[in-house]
């Protein structure tokens, strides 16, 4: 219990941090919701960055079959 | 009594029936039936009475008409229609000019004599999987009111389902065709990315969104897909002769019993249907979830800065938190993507279509926040998209398929379905296979009302 209140004040201060870089002010009604999206969008970066992909992988941005 | 697209065309077409008098009869059952489903957000009822009336007096003049001619259809409230807001399922957009031209694909279906009559419930900008609007209602699953209609195409799936319109349009960034066709029983497709213009549809993820129909029967989505493409498909000669494969490992995991035995059924038409697994499932399903985070967030930070309360809470928060990941996140999601599109590219020349299951089971109830995954309770709504999600990066054809109905087990009495993938612009390919499983039993289920065949 102790160690999920300290990883979403950690959350909270990135998500300040973050939003700061962005010019995006978050209105305190809005922000349980964000970190709590915030937590599980870095569990998916975690996947996407975890993995080794070769250095001639270009980005896919739009498809061309 | 509800009748098939091509059906209704044909006694449009030869007379028997005025387009008139079958638009002034599904408007009037939208009015109606609809105040149980919450499907539409607008009625086209004048504009729509006028394209009626012009088409009728075509057709006395023995003008040619189009394939279409007189089927009535919704659009999801994220396609332009010429001289109303497009609003996206939000009230944030409500000040927007309205669009000066129908979108692209409308335009087509039109010139194909289809008449669009309402726009349908949507989640908000898209961004969602179970049609739970805060500003226009939730969508209830005809196939039982209690239950989740699934999205964000949800009030085009529905209405179709519930047989007060032949044909929808829907879009499918994540999904969003996909599963709420798959909980309300009706064909649906996601067309090969790039395909279809998106010129006059509202963006969601540019760089994974598409558009396509949903029908009653994968006749009529045909019928309706060559029409918003501009040709006819070519025909597969030897279906039988296809290379099929199931997907395994996370396509095969926590899903309900009854869609496995319907995978095993159409392996066993096939004879020889070997199973494949996709590496990185979960990673694939990851970068689509940061690809439209981030693509989401930063579409709408401009008005995410300005008047976040105009939002839906749940859409605001999510496109808030994608609205500041990292670009370092984005990039590698989209390296991620072109690995996965490249892996694809290699299978599809050893197999013909792919199929996966749509969801893991029938649609949830509303009042049912979890369903359970590898043994943990987990968000029902959130994980509506587990086996959608991964494929939409690869940009591939994908054909949701309803098995038929199922009498006994956990997901008796609702839909349940399928997804059948196939190499980019082998579409003809999706919709042969999906004719001869609808034709020996093994696919399709009937909407509401319906007489005819469910395939």
């Amino acid at each position: 219990m102790a160690s999920d209140i300290q990883a979403n004040a950690e959350t909270a201060q990135e998500v300040a941090a973050m939003a700061r870089v962005v010019r995006l002010p978050i209105p305190d009604a809005c922000l349980p919701g964000v970190i709590a999206n915030t937590e599980l969008l870095n569990s998916y970066v975690d996947l996407v960055l975890g993995f080794d992909l070769p250095d001639d992988c270009a980005p896919a941005y739009e498809y061309t079959p | 009594m509800t009748q098939t697209a091509v059906a209704l065309a044909n006694t449009v077409r030869f007379g028997l029936r005025s387009a008139k008098e079958v638009v002034e009869n599904t408007l009037n059952i939208l009015q109606t039936r609809d105040q149980t489903y919450h499907c539409v957000t607008k009625l086209l009822a004048d504009r729509a009475l006028r394209m009626a009336e012009t088409l009728d007096a075509r057709i006395a003049d023995g003008t040619p008409v189009g394939a279409l001619a007189g089927v009535p259809f919704g659009v999801k409230d994220l396609f332009d229609i010429e001289g109303l807001v497009t609003t996206a399922g939000s009230v944030v957009l409500k000040n927007n000019p309205p669009a000066k031209h129908d979108a692209v694909v409308v335009q087509r279906l039109i010139a194909a004599g289809a008449i669009p009559v309402a726009t349908l419930n949507m989640d908000e900008f898209a961004y969602g999987f179970s049609t739970e609007n805060a500003h226009y209602g939730t969508t209830r699953n005809p196939r039982n009111p209690d239950c989740l209609a699934g999205g964000s195409s949800g009030g085009s799936a529905a209405a179709v389902a519930a047989g007060m319109l032949p044909f929808a349009l829907g879009s499918d960034t994540n999904g969003s065709i996909r599963v709420p066709a798959s909980l309300c029983g009706v064909w649906g497709l996601r067309p090969t990315q790039g395909l279809l213009p998106l010129t006059g549809v509202y963006p969601f993820v540019p760089s994974l969104d598409t558009v396509g129909p949903l029908a009653g029967t994968v006749t009529d989505l045909q019928r309706i897909f060559e029409a918003m493409q501009g040709h006819s498909l070519d025909e597969v000669d030897d279906v039988r002769g296809l290379r099929i494969a199931q997907l395994a490992g996370w396509f095969a995991q926590d899903v309900e019993p009854s869609i496995l035995d319907g995978i095993d059924r159409i392996r066993a038409f096939f004879g020889k249907a070997r199973q494949v697994e996709l590496a990185e499932a979960s990673r694939l399903r990851a970068a689509a979830f940061v690809i439209s985070a981030s693509e989401g967030g930063a579409l709408h930070l401009p008005r995410l800065r300005a008047r976040p309360m105009d939002y839906d809470p749940a859409t605001r928060d999510r496109l808030m938190a994608g609205a500041i990941l990292p670009a370092s996140a984005f990039v590698q999601a989209h390296r991620l993507r072109s690995w996965f599109r490249n892996g694809l590219h290699d299978l599809f020349r050893e197999v013909d279509v792919l199929i996966a299951p749509a969801t893991v089971g029938a649609a949830p109830r509303i009042d049912q926040s979890t369903i359970t995954i590898g043994g943990k309770k987990v968000s029902a709504r959130a994980n509506l998209g587990l086996f959608t999600q991964p494929l939409s990066l690869g940009g591939m054809p994908i054909l949701s398929m309803p098995l038929p109905p199922v009498t006994t087990g956990p997901g008796a009495g609702m839909p349940l379905g399928l997804q059948l993938i196939a190499a980019p612009g082998r579409e003809n390919v999706l919709f042969a296979v999906g004719k001869a499983l609808a034709h020996a039993g093994l696919a399709g289920y009937p909407v509401m009302g319906a007489t005819g065949d469910a395939g």
